[in-house]
């Protein structure tokens, strides 16, 4: 029968024949093969009888033709390696297409599986979602920069998931944020320009903070800030808390120190560091710290002195109006007395009096600022201060003396 | 008033019966029944006499205290007490100006000298409305005070009786006699206390203090004012001298001027001669023995005819 067969083929009409048969074959496989893709996979991981109780294998169909991976094959992601069998073919292979995103994710605590407890640890398809993946760019998508606050905090505000990491912020830290300026603008304010979590942090490789490549290392802060506030980071750089740290003297303040982190509010906030009524406060602490001014020979009375002032006192008692210590020495541009540019130097602070105190004579700031009646440096006021501590004490003994005698005379008893 | 009263006396009788009756009346169960009928209305009666006469007693009472109120007692010219006019109206106008700003002062001032304490807070923040209001409160005050202190010039020089009071002022060799007079009185080494004449050493140090205090509040508070017109050294003496002087200024207010015109018991709670500037006969024999017989001695003469220069001190108005 197949001799017989192959005999005939032998004649030309019946070979002809059979490769019209194997073209028509082949174009009606060629135009059927995406259908036959699909319903190779879909032919199962669809939501019926028998995948209805897994529902991590059912497929929405509708889902991947909405996202960003629509005209991907299954096996793409899911792709089956040497050795692998269907069923433990679950990993998702991102890499071979996101290779720069895989490696910076790579550096990340997130993918440094913490061993205790790794399942809390983020994986791409966490943040990016899964079959209904979208761009980042695409307005409504999860990963966009404003929804993308939310994700982060998924985790980094729950309670239970934080309590099984050490080294990560409370999620009061966290939930901080949603009260900042910066929070308020994104989420309420709709300003989408407003910094998001990733912004400040990174997206996939959201290093520690004691991590010198990252954004938010303490050298880093400033350019990080200077993304958005440009000139001001300029300024800062500039100034002597800036070169300070541009030397690798971390304990130099830089943006968050004063502005706080999470919690940054605008100035005009009370609640905010920078509020004009609490600088005095935020500056105390490194200028009131002990072993900071041991260690770079601040001046130590600073706070005592301003609180004894004139201002120092508007300030106690809620007046925003009066000078607090950036009113004189500047707020980002902050330089030492000795630098010509500062404020506070000999050539300009009458000047700098002069913003507030109109109409100043000539020698108006001759006499010392941070100057204190208690120390003997002061000068004149020194002495009227010792003369009345001296005097009211001893008046005021007299007068209780003299009453005293005064009522034993008039009490009977005495008599 | 004699109808009122007949109807008064009437309800008081309905009354006094009625409670009589009722006392009676619920002790009864407690009387022996075996008691003589006699003398439950012996009881009776007594309790009857009792409560009016308690009624009696309560209503004289009201209505003597009613009428002694409400009458003005004329007393005859020839029977008044003697007063004798000690400040007249312009000296105790400018210790009303005076007061005033002085209170004012101190209730805007001390609580910065105090910023710290919660009750400074409450009173610049809550009560003042801010250290701006605080400030403007203290300045309007200020300016009473300049002025209490320039007519209080004026009057000295310009007016006589300003100018004999202030002679009588200056300190003498007599204040430190008087002093120790009164402190060896005071242990018990003098059988009696000095004479007075028309300032004590009490009085007098009690008013150089506020002129010292004036002329340094006044003068530190100028500069603080204008402090764009004075060096920084300049208005760092100043504001020192202001605060201290300023607690100062509160504390002698307190405890010597507050002393001797509100919490001596002689005066308690408050002498009123600043404000009807009068003193009695009595006061001034045991205040001022020496002015008041200065007083006599001059109306003895004057009766006589002898002298022809009145003394009526201290009548300005």
């Amino acid at each position: 029968m197949l001799s017989e067969f192959v005999k005939n083929i032998s004649n030309l009409e019946q070979k002809m024949k059979i490769i019209k048969i194997v073209f028509v074959l082949l174009f009606v496989g060629i135009v059927l093969s995406p259908t036959a893709r699909a319903i190779d996979c879909l032919d199962c991981h669809v939501a019926d009888a028998k995948m209805g109780k897994g529902k991590a294998m059912v497929v929405d169909p509708a889902q991947i033709e909405a996202s960003v991976h629509d005209g991907l094959d299954c096996t793409d992601c899911h792709s089956i390696k040497a050795g692998m069998t269907h069923k433990g073919n679950r990993d998702v292979n991102c890499v071979d297409c996101h290779d720069s995103e895989a490696e910076s994710f790579g550096k990340s605590p997130h993918s440094l599986a913490d061993t205790t407890a790794t399942d809390d640890m983020p994986v791409c398809a966490t943040c990016h979602g899964g079959h209904n993946i979208e761009s980042a760019g695409s307005p409504g998508a999860r990963t966009s920069h404003r929804s993308s606050v939310g994700i982060c905090t998924q985790c980094h505000t729950n309670v239970g998931v934080m309590e099984r990491h050490e080294d990560v912020p409370s999620p009061e830290m966290i939930r901080a944020y949603e009260h900042s300026t910066h929070g308020r603008a994104l989420l309420e304010g709709g300003i989408s320009t407003a910094p998001a979590c990733i912004d400040c942090h990174g997206s996939h490789s959201t290093l520690p903070s004691d991590d010198p490549s990252s954004p938010v290392f303490k050298k880093e802060i400033s350019t990080t800030c200077g993304k958005c506030h440009g000139s001001t980071a300029t300024a800062y750089n500039e100034s002597v808390h800036g070169k300070a740290l541009g030397l690798g003297i971390l304990e130099s303040p830089t943006c968050t120190d004063c502005h706080g982190e999470h919690d940054i509010l605008s100035k005009l906030d009370p609640e905010s560091h920078v509020y004009s009524i609490n600088i005095s406060k935020t500056c105390s602490d490194c200028h009131e710290s002990e072993s900071l001014i041991a260690k770079f020979g601040l001046k130590s009375d600073r706070l005592e002195t301003f609180e004894e002032s004139f201002h120092g006192i508007g300030v106690e008692l809620e007046d925003t109006r009066v000078a607090n210590c950036a009113s004189c020495h500047g707020v980002h541009d902050i330089f030492s007395q000795s630098d010509p540019r500062s404020t506070i130097n000999a050539a300009n602070i009458e000047k700098t009096c002069g913003e507030c105190h109109h109409d100043l004579p000539a020698d108006f700031a001759r006499g010392t600022v941070h100057t204190s009646p208690g120390s003997e440096g002061s000068g004149g006021s020194y002495n009227v201060r010792i003369f009345y501590y001296l005097f009211i004490p001893i008046l005021l003994i007299l007068f209780v003396l003299y009453r005293f005698l005064e009522y034993r005379k008039r009490s009977p008893k005495a008599k | 008033m004699n109808e009122i009263n007949s109807k008064h006396l009437d309800d008081r009788e309905r009354l006094t019966r009625q409670l009589a009756d009722t006392i009676i009346n619920s002790t009864k169960e407690l009387i022996d029944p075996a008691t003589d009928p006699k003398a439950i209305n012996r009881i009776r009666t007594e309790v009857k006499e009792r409560l009016d006469f308690e009624a009696n007693l309560a209503v004289n009472e009201i209505v003597t205290r009613f009428s002694a109120k409400k009458e003005k007692i004329e007393v005859p010219e020839d029977q008044k007490e003697r007063t004798f006019l000690r400040f007249g109206k312009n000296f105790r106008a400018q210790h009303m100006l005076m007061l005033v700003s002085c209170l004012i002062l101190i209730f805007t001032g001390i609580p910065l000298k105090f910023a710290n304490f919660g009750i400074s807070k409450f009173i610049i923040i809550d009560v003042c409305g801010g250290l701006e209001n605080s400030t403007l409160i203290h300045r309007i005050a200020a300016v009473g005070l300049i002025i209490v202190g320039v007519w209080h010039l004026l009057y000295t020089f310009m007016t006589r009786v300003g100018w004999r009071d202030f002679i009588l002022m200056i300190p003498t060799l007599t204040d430190i006699k008087d002093f120790i007079h009164t402190i060896l009185y005071y242990i018990g080494r003098k059988p009696s206390g000095p004479k007075f004449g028309r300032f004590s050493f009490i009085e007098k140090f009690d008013y150089w203090a506020v002129y010292w205090g004036m002329v340094i509040m006044i003068g530190s508070g100028l500069i603080l004012w204008f402090k764009e017109m004075v060096p920084k050294y300049g208005f760092d003496i100043a504001r020192e001298a202001h605060s201290d002087e300023g607690l100062l200024a509160t504390l002698a207010i307190v405890m010597w001027h507050f002393y001797n015109v509100h919490f001596n018991p002689e005066v308690f709670p408050m002498s009123w001669v600043w404000w009807h500037g009068k003193l009695t006969e009595d006061e001034m024999k045991h205040h001022h023995r020496l002015e008041y017989d200065e007083i006599l001695k001059a109306e003895r003469e004057k009766l006589n005819g002898k002298a022809d220069q009145p003394d009526n001190k201290g009548d300005d108005s």
